[in-house]
């Protein structure tokens, strides 16, 4: 959902005073630690262990991650073998959650869109971080018409909400005669290729930052080329926000892929989904609550680890919340 | 060529159904209050005009605004209603006389108001959705020719005649028997000469604004504007000489889904619901008791192969596939038993249907089919192109599940946006795999199911499906003397089908329908219509 | 400032023009047949076709047919839907009626989130602070698609609190009552958040210190100095989160029949009604544009650093 993508925007807004993308950055104090990037990630490191949320966010994701990758771990059954016969049957043997609608294993139908949660909220999620990278870093690094390019992009971007842009341009691929595999593609790069502006945003006030930083300009006079200053000295300092926003924006992201699948546009049959289980269940809900609660339990406690991954992290990431 | 509409049912409502005494008299003891307004669920009406409403959200409207030449009865026969007789001597010229009448405006029903509408419908440049019910009236290719870009040579139908204020006088281009049927359909109403820039002019031009408030002869006028995407409210008209109704008026309630109707109806905040949504089948028992009914629709659900494909060719493929569907099992568990499994290609609602005529190529025999499908090298995977905007996502499905299973084959369901999409697709031979189609009458016939459906150039023969021998049947059928020859011919060419089986029959649809408890005697009609006459307020 | 106010105002032209120009584009350029659409279920006569074709101006070229349009909006007019209505009648109906939707919202997320996050920022790791961000957490974690039918049903058919749905009642305040509070649910867990770290972070800015060490009262640091300063997020948030309120309408308006912008936007597109899809994003993004404009100025009133040149 569209909030997500606020969640990010403006939790770093509090970090990062200022009017969106405009230019007049920010000055923030900067402790020591930025000056050396490795030991202000061993702080947050230091700073996280100490915390409980981020372990039960770390856990969670981790589980959900292996859910992805061996979902015959965790169950026996096959998600695509449905009966009718056992429609919305009570639990039995390995269906934990009992039977839905189309006489599915429930948990197992779960278990199974674990995989393409993550895989589309992961690589579109990369994607957009890869795409804020560099236009973040470039745009804050080169500042001119290249900035002001980027910026006006953003402002394009940001002017569709994700959830409206990703309605109409996954309507396009369906009308495309998209299949089951290419709709996933389709969701992948177009929850990235719009969900970059505010990390890009974020990156390049940091990047701003950094700039003007004395070493950097040190390392100018030395007789750095940009090549080498943006890598070893500017990208360190983008580093921690880019990791903060692919979290969350893993979770957003996975939530929108729900989102756009329960109002037609996402995945489709044979694709597991669990925004396509909800979809395909809630109607039921009146008559059987449990089909329609597992996807939506499974789904939320993902995003929520993500959610509070990214959360934590920023915390300790923040000198100034110590 | 002759178009007639599919039926994308349940989104839009189940159509045309017969109270048989299944839903009796609607339940309720209280007294009835002659002035009290009820509210009936509908969705977005596409067109009110005669010419143009074609769907049953409008149709139902209309059916308030206007009074029909003729009106069916529980058994599908019509009746005189606006009209006092339809005769023929040769089944080809037809005399139509009519009852005395007043539009909502004051001006008399008379012959003109009728030819004046007609004409104007099958005007092609026009663009009426209905034009092609005239298609059977002398004239009507010259109002239509088939260069877009030309302008009709004729302005007016020259099957139409009219021969005093009360009668006119029908010219056919073929003899149809079953002509006082066709003329119940909502193209058939009239229109006053308010609707019309310049009554006298040729061709005629419609008033801009008439749709947003019609004028009509019927038993309830509209009150104020057409308030779109809301409601439109009607009242009872005063100087209605036909049946009084029992309520002092209407408001139809429009909503985008039929699970924002149902809530509605359980919050009481609404009276009637036409079409319980699917998924609600399991609970609505318990939700509304006795006020829920039941009773048969003409809508007919179908399995179809495009024949044009080389891997549905063989008529044993298609039988085979026919035998792997469980089609009891389909009904009773997806939905409730709340329609019929077919085992014909014609509804029960009409006069001719015989039971079972599919006989063993429609009985599930799960083993018998694997066996035969293999025989016959079909296939190994399958699919079933749908409309995602009709709720058949259940059913195709579960219907899949069934193949998978059964047949050993690979199968998904395969969603269109929209119904549009997937008669294109079909249309432009794209691989569409298996696809479902669902038809409801337009006038209570048996041809209503044969002709349209299967003949060689039939309107919506969307299989590629041509069978000579049906073709003739089909012709004869129409123009045999009496309806019951008619009806022989009728099923001779349904046997035909039977031997090809160029669809799956899978269910006769019927009516589920909810009401408050503020209504009584809640009844629907030949097509899917609360009936107006009948329904009382309960005070 | 002025300049700044022309710089803003040719930015928000090229944003509109651009966003605009992506719809327009995608919604056109579908594949699927319009007038096919527009006919549902029925096959169309080639009468019908040449007469739609003409009045939706389809058979002009697209740079021309956007052309009409942008000059089109110039004059307010939007084109007409498919169904034949006028797109600027649907949109005067409609928008009123989200727009309501929306300040309930905003009321909702501003009483519950910004109090909850005041309350959390202030007493930083006490037992409240703490529920209050795994609760929040979790509503974040809720996907609207779930948490619409189901509050519906509760409150609406369950217990009967609210009306099951708002068709046809747009007018009655009470109806969308539901919808607004589901929709504002959304965004208060992000408002509590945010207000949350900002006061936190303004807490222990230096000028609370030095206001602190000259004696002034508690109450009085946080009430004028702290909220001033930490509103500023807020209002970003709020001017962003109009945009998300839009979008999450679509759902909400959806699940409660309420005849807004999101639920037209949800019926043209799936009747493929491109000049309805086109007019109605139109809006949103005009009014999103507006709304982050005004973020922008009031940044200026309260944060007496920022100043535009």
């Amino acid at each position: 959902m569209s909030d997500f993508e606020t969640v990010a925007a403006t939790e770093f807004h509090t970090a990062q005073p200022g009017p969106a993308g405009d230019v007049n950055a920010p000055s923030q104090p900067h402790s020591m630690e930025t000056q050396k990037p490795r030991s202000a990630g061993a702080d947050a490191w230091r700073e996280l262990r100490r915390k409980p949320l981020f372990w039960i966010g770390l856990v969670l994701a981790l589980f959900a991650l292996v859910m992805a990758f061996w979902p015959s771990l965790f169950t026996s059954a096959d998600p695509q073998t449905c009966q009718l016969s056992r429609r919305m049957a009570p639990a039995s043997g390995g269906a934990i959650f009992g039977f839905d609608v189309q006489g599915c294993d429930v948990y197992a139908k779960a278990v199974y869109g674990t995989k393409n949660s993550l895989m589309i909220g992961g690589l579109a999620a990369l994607l957009a971080g890869v795409v804020a990278m560099l236009l973040g870093v470039t745009a804050g690094y080169f500042g001119r018409w290249w900035d002001a390019i980027v910026s006006r992009v953003v402002d394009i971007v940001l002017g569709l909400p994700l959830l409206l842009a990703g309605i109409v341009f996954m309507r396009r691929v369906a009308n495309a005669g998209g299949g089951a595999n290419a709709r996933v593609w389709a969701l992948i790069a177009i929850l990235g290729l719009l969900g970059w502006t505010t990390a890009a945003r974020v990156i390049r006030s940091s990047v701003i930052t950094a700039k003007q930083q004395d070493y950097v300009h040190a390392a100018r006079m030395l007789g750095a080329g940009h090549g080498r200053i943006m890598l070893r000295h500017i990208l360190p300092n983008a580093l921690a926000p880019f990791i903060v926003i692919i979290t969350m924006a893993l979770g957003a992201f996975i939530a929108a892929e729900a989102t756009l699948s329960f109002l037609g546009v996402g995945l489709i049959p044979p694709s597991q989904s669990w925004g396509l289980s909800i979809s395909e269940m809630y109607p039921y809900m009146r008559e059987n609550a449990i089909p329609l609660a597992v996807p939506s339990a499974f789904l939320a406690l993902t995003v929520l680890a993500f959610i509070i991954l990214g959360d934590t992290i920023r915390e300790a990431f923040d000198p100034k919340l110590r | 060529m002759q178009v007639r509409r599919l039926a994308a049912w349940v989104a839009l409502p189940l159509s045309a159904a017969l109270a048989l005494a299944a839903c009796g008299s609607g339940g309720g003891s209280g007294s009835s209050n002659p002035d009290g307004v009820i509210s009936i669920g509908i969705g977005e009406p596409q067109h009110l005009l005669p010419g143009n409403t074609h769907e049953t959200e409008g149709a139902q409207v209309m059916a308030a605004l206007y009074s029909p030449l003729v009106n069916f009865d529980e058994a599908g026969k019509p009746f005189e209603v606006a009209a006092e007789s339809i005769t023929s001597t040769d089944n080809k010229v037809w005399t139509i006389k009519l009852k005395d009448g007043k539009f909502h405006n004051g001006e008399a029903v008379d012959a003109d108001s009728f030819i004046n509408s007609w004409n104007f419908t099958a005007y092609g440049p026009n663009a009426q959705d209905n034009s092609f019910f005239f298609d059977k009236f002398q004239g009507w290719a010259d109002l239509n020719p088939s260069d877009a870009n030309v302008v009709p040579t004729q302005k007016t139908l020259s099957g139409l005649k009219k021969i005093d204020d009360k009668t006119i006088e029908v010219t056919l281009s073929a003899p149809f028997t079953e002509f006082r049927s066709l003329l119940g359909y909502t193209a058939f109403y009239p229109l006053p000469k308010a609707a019309f820039q310049d009554p006298a002019a040729t061709p005629l031009v419609l008033k801009t604004d008439f749709e947003q408030a019609p004028i009509g002869n019927g038993a309830f006028k509209i009150k104020g504007n057409w308030q779109h995407d809301q409601q439109i409210e009607v009242e009872r008209f005063a100087d209605f000489t036909g049946e009084k109704p029992k309520v002092g008026g209407i408001l139809f309630r429009i909503y985008q889904n039929q699970g924002a109707q149902y809530a509605d109806l359980l919050a009481n905040n609404l009276d009637v619901v036409k079409t319980i949504p699917t998924e609600s089948l399991a609970t609505v028992q318990g939700d509304l008791g006795d006020r829920f009914r039941q009773s048969p629709s003409s809508s007919f659900q179908f399995l179809a192969f495009p024949t044009f494909d080389a891997r549905f060719s063989k008529p044993e493929v298609r039988k085979a596939i026919s035998m792997a569907i469980n089609r009891e099992e389909i009904v009773q568990q997806v939905f409730q038993g709340s329609q019929k499994a077919a085992y014909s290609f014609v509804s029960p609602v009409v006069a001719g249907y015989r039971d079972n005529t599919c006989g063993v190529n429609c009985e599930f025999k799960p083993a018998e089919a694997k066996a035969a499908y293999q025989a016959a090298g079909g296939p190994s995977s399958l699919n079933i192109t749908y409309n995602a905007d009709g709720g058949h996502k259940q059913w195709v499905d579960a219907t899949c599940n069934q193949l998978k299973a059964n047949l050993g084959v690979e199968c998904v369901g395969t969603p269109e946006a929209k119904f549009a999409d997937l008669l294109q697709k079909v249309e432009d031979k794209a691989e569409v795999g298996m696809f479902r189609l669902g038809w409801s009458f337009d006038y209570p016939s048996m041809e209503n199911y044969l002709g349209p459906l299967y003949t060689t150039d039939g309107s919506s023969n969307y299989y590629g499906y041509s069978n000579p021998a049906f073709d003739t049947l089909v012709k004869e059928g129409a123009a045999a003397p009496t309806p019951d020859d008619s009806i022989k011919k009728y099923q001779e060419a349904e046997d035909i089908l039977v031997q090809d089986m160029p669809v799956l029959p899978l269910r006769f649809g019927q009516n589920n329908y909810g009401f408050s408890t503020k209504v009584q005697n809640v009844e629907l009609d030949l097509f899917s219509r609360v009936d107006l006459n009948k329904i009382e307020a309960v005070s | 400032m002025f300049r700044y106010l022309v710089r803003r105002f040719l930015q928000m032209i090229l944003v509109f023009v651009a966003t605009t120009f992506i719809v327009f584009a995608l919604m056109y350029a579908t594949g699927g047949d319009p007038i096919q659409a527009l006919a549902g279920e029925r096959p169309v006569s080639e009468q019908q076709r040449a007469q739609l074709t003409k009045l939706y101006g389809l058979d002009q070229p697209f740079l021309v047919r956007y052309w009409n349009y942008l000059t089109g909006l110039l004059r307010l007019d939007f084109g007409k839907a498919l169904n034949g209505r006028d797109v600027s009648e649907i949109i005067a109906s409609a928008l009123p009626v989200t727009a309501k939707l929306a300040l309930i919202a905003i009321i909702t997320t501003i009483v519950v989130g910004v109090v909850a996050g005041i309350i959390a920022g202030v007493r930083r790791g006490s037992i409240f602070d703490n529920s209050t961000l795994v609760l929040t957490l979790i509503v974040i974690g809720i996907p609207i698609v779930t948490l619409a039918p189901l509050a519906q049903y509760i409150f609406g058919i369950k217990l009967g609190w609210f009306p099951a749905t708002a068709a046809g009642r747009e007018d009655d305040i009470y109806a969308l009552l539901l919808p607004g509070i589901i929709l504002g649910a959304l965004s208060v867990a992000t408002a509590m958040r945010l207000t949350r770290a900002s006061f936190n972070e303004n807490l222990r800015s230096d000028y609370v210190r030095t206001a602190r060490s000259k004696g002034l009262p508690g109450r009085r640091v946080i009430g004028v100095h702290v909220l001033r300063n930490s509103l500023i997020p807020i209002i970003t948030f709020l001017g962003i989160e109009l945009g998300a309120l839009m979008a999450g309408a679509i759902v909400t308006e959806s699940v409660f029949n309420v005849n807004g912008i999101g639920f037209n936007l949800a019926r043209a597109l799936r009747t493929e009604d491109a000049p309805l899809v086109v007019g109605l994003v139109s809006v949103l993004v005009i009014i999103f544009l507006v709304a982050n404009l005004i973020v922008d100025l009031l940044y200026a009133v309260l944060d007496p650093r920022i100043r535009y040149e």
